[in-house]
């Protein structure tokens, strides 16, 4: 009983000793059930406004954000993967405008088309340690934007177009993205547990041990980059899908580090942290305008201030990452299990090993 | 079975090893010893392929694997325990083993070096689902070893695995080498603690400045003058 108590409190500050912070396997399905009927319901009593601007774009940021987690999974990290969003949108769209193919094979040949962009790269710069690769891939989407914008003739330059729909918008397009990202989750939660996300975890973790046991390290940063740059890719075709309209503004940085602070937020390297993550982030960038209107009597004391939309969601934004990373540094995800550990360690004896 | 012939290594421009050659023979247990910043882990690091020798050859069962990258040489049968024993930390026992077997494509045979693995530390069975950081030291060492014996090595490489143990865990540990030994796989212990290493070692070197200094049977060593004085203070 007191050694109950000891291991809760242990728990909850992060002192754990035995592995006993995560949902147990059994519970974990059918949590993750729960889940999935939620954002499978939800859609039906939603207005058609939330529906495409709030749920559609979770969900696709979804993806975005567990191709950016499945790379920084195997110890990379980039800045720069609105290249590879952009990339994937503009390369499906153009291929059914250009080509006539059907938008459903458009949207996997962009993801491949971004694969192939990605591998390229991946080629020149998957030696490069930590940042410098960072770097690199933030470099690669500056030219990517140039590259675009400049042949105006195939890609409409800075104007942009329209892009052709696979379905409706609304409640289709809606469950088209849902299907896309429960494969893409689902797909990268078997490969993170195959023989290949053995060895992105182990480059992960230190690559000087995975060598010794045998990893061929070049090899496998490589295909995490193809993966990652394969399901970025996707995002973007999905995402050029949703706004109806494709221009160089998705190669932005903001879209750049859109995946990091998601991961972030929702807990780095767990396959459920880039879905809590994206909720979060739409959540707050649809709805925190709202906040204007309610402080707008405090408008005569600062005559001088403004109160808009964007600026104060960015400063709540910002202010919101910083709280999570000094007071949750593994995210969200950790934190509510260490939540959910407590209030189960109250209930059930926590065996000593 | 290990026959290393005038490599010379180093980082860069700086050049740490001068034409060192020396020559492990099937199920010996070697041990090679030098004071701090001789060149005993960039001598270790050359053989395995993290460090490109400038010249001279090594050859593994007569093979030349010099110019090879670290994972073809693992493949081959050799395996290396860098200093500092580390373990995945946020992988489970079980796990950190399945890694250690990462070039064995047969899942049969995987599964039979974990056997044997749990046969050698019955501790890691026990706690095969934990992560790996809820170990204890001595534990991590038996993780590593075993990770390491996963891929069915012929030569086992160790870089100073007694470093930061309790000498009763030493103990424990070289005892596990020479069982190991007895098992088929010849040894190469690369270590600072002169007295325990040679003690289990059938030959040793020893390396100072990046040369090779002295050779000879491992408990002859211990009481060649040169050791006794600048090793042992005796």
């Amino acid at each position: 009983m007191v050694l109950a108590i000891k291991e809760s409190i242990a728990n909850t500050f992060g002192f754990v000793k035995n592995e006993v912070v995560g949902f147990s396997r059994s519970r974990m399905f059918y949590y993750v059930l729960a889940a999935l009927a939620i954002a499978a319901v939800v859609p039906l009593f939603t207005s058609s406004y939330v529906l495409s601007e709030v749920l559609t774009p979770m969900v696709i940021f979804t993806i975005y954000a567990s191709s950016w987690n499945l790379l920084a999974s195997s110890g990379q990290g980039s800045l720069g993967h609105a290249a590879f969003l952009g990339i994937g949108g503009f390369a499906s769209a153009l291929l059914v405008i250009k080509l006539g193919i059907p938008p459903i094979i458009g949207l996997f040949v962009g993801s491949v088309f971004s694969a192939v962009i990605g591998l390229l790269i991946g080629l020149t710069c998957v030696r490069l340690k930590a940042w410098f690769l960072g770097m690199v891939t933030f470099g690669f989407s500056v030219i990517a934007v140039t590259i675009i914008s400049q042949f105006d003739a195939v890609t409409g330059g800075i104007m942009g177009f329209r892009t052709p729909l696979i379905v409706e918008r609304g409640l289709p397009f809606y469950y088209l993205t849902f299907v896309f990202a429960v494969i893409s989750v689902f797909a990268i939660h078997l490969i993170m547990r195959s023989k290949l996300g053995l060895a992105f975890r182990a480059i992960h973790g230190n690559e000087l041990e995975a060598k010794m046991n045998g990893v061929n390290t070049a090899k496998y940063r490589l295909i995490a980059f193809v993966l990652s740059t394969f399901f970025a890719g996707l995002a973007g075709g999905l995402y050029a899908q949703s706004i109806q309209y494709i221009q160089i503004s998705i190669f932005e940085p903001y879209y750049s580090f859109l995946p990091l602070m998601i991961c972030v937020i929702g807990g780095l390297g767990t396959l459920e942290g880039p879905i809590i993550g994206s909720v979060i982030i739409v959540a707050i960038d649809r709805y925190l305008p709202g906040i204007d209107s309610a402080l707008q009597f405090l408008k005569p004391l600062f005559p001088n201030v403004s109160f808009v939309g964007p600026p104060l969601r960015m400063l709540f934004l910002g202010l919101f990452l910083i709280v999570i990373v000094v007071f949750a540094p593994k995210g969200l995800t950790a934190f509510i299990r260490r939540a959910y550990a407590y209030f189960r360690g109250k209930l059930v004896t926590v065996k000593e090993q | 079975m290990l026959e290393v012939e005038k490599v010379s290594s180093g980082y860069g421009m700086v050049q740490i090893l001068w034409d060192v050659s020396f020559r492990i023979n099937a199920k010996e247990i070697v041990s090679i010893i030098g004071p701090n910043g001789a060149g005993k882990t960039t001598l270790v690091k050359t053989i395995v392929g993290l460090l490109p020798s400038k010249n001279g050859s090594i050859r593994f069962k007569g093979e030349e694997i010099g110019k090879l990258p670290p994972y073809e040489i693992v493949k081959k049968g050799v395996n290396m325990i860098p200093e500092g024993r580390e373990i995945f930390p946020r992988m489970t026992v079980e796990e950190n083993l399945r890694l250690g077997a990462y070039v064995i494509a047969d899942k049969n045979k995987v599964k039979d070096s974990k056997e044997r693995v749990y046969q050698i530390f019955p501790v890691l069975k026990k706690k095969e689902k934990l992560l790996a950081q809820n170990l204890s030291g001595g534990e991590q060492q038996m993780l590593v070893i075993g990770r390491s014996l996963m891929a069915n090595p012929e030569l086992l490489i160790l870089d100073e695995p007694s470093l930061g143990l309790a000498p009763i865990i030493v103990e424990k540990v070289l005892d596990t080498l020479t069982k190991i030994n007895e098992d088929g796989v010849t040894i190469l212990l690369v270590e600072q603690n002169i007295r325990d290493s040679l003690s289990i070692a059938d030959r040793g070197y020893v390396l100072e400045e990046g040369k090779i200094l002295i050779e000879g049977k491992g408990r002859e060593l211990l009481s060649n003058d040169h050791i006794k004085e600048v090793y042992l203070g005796i």
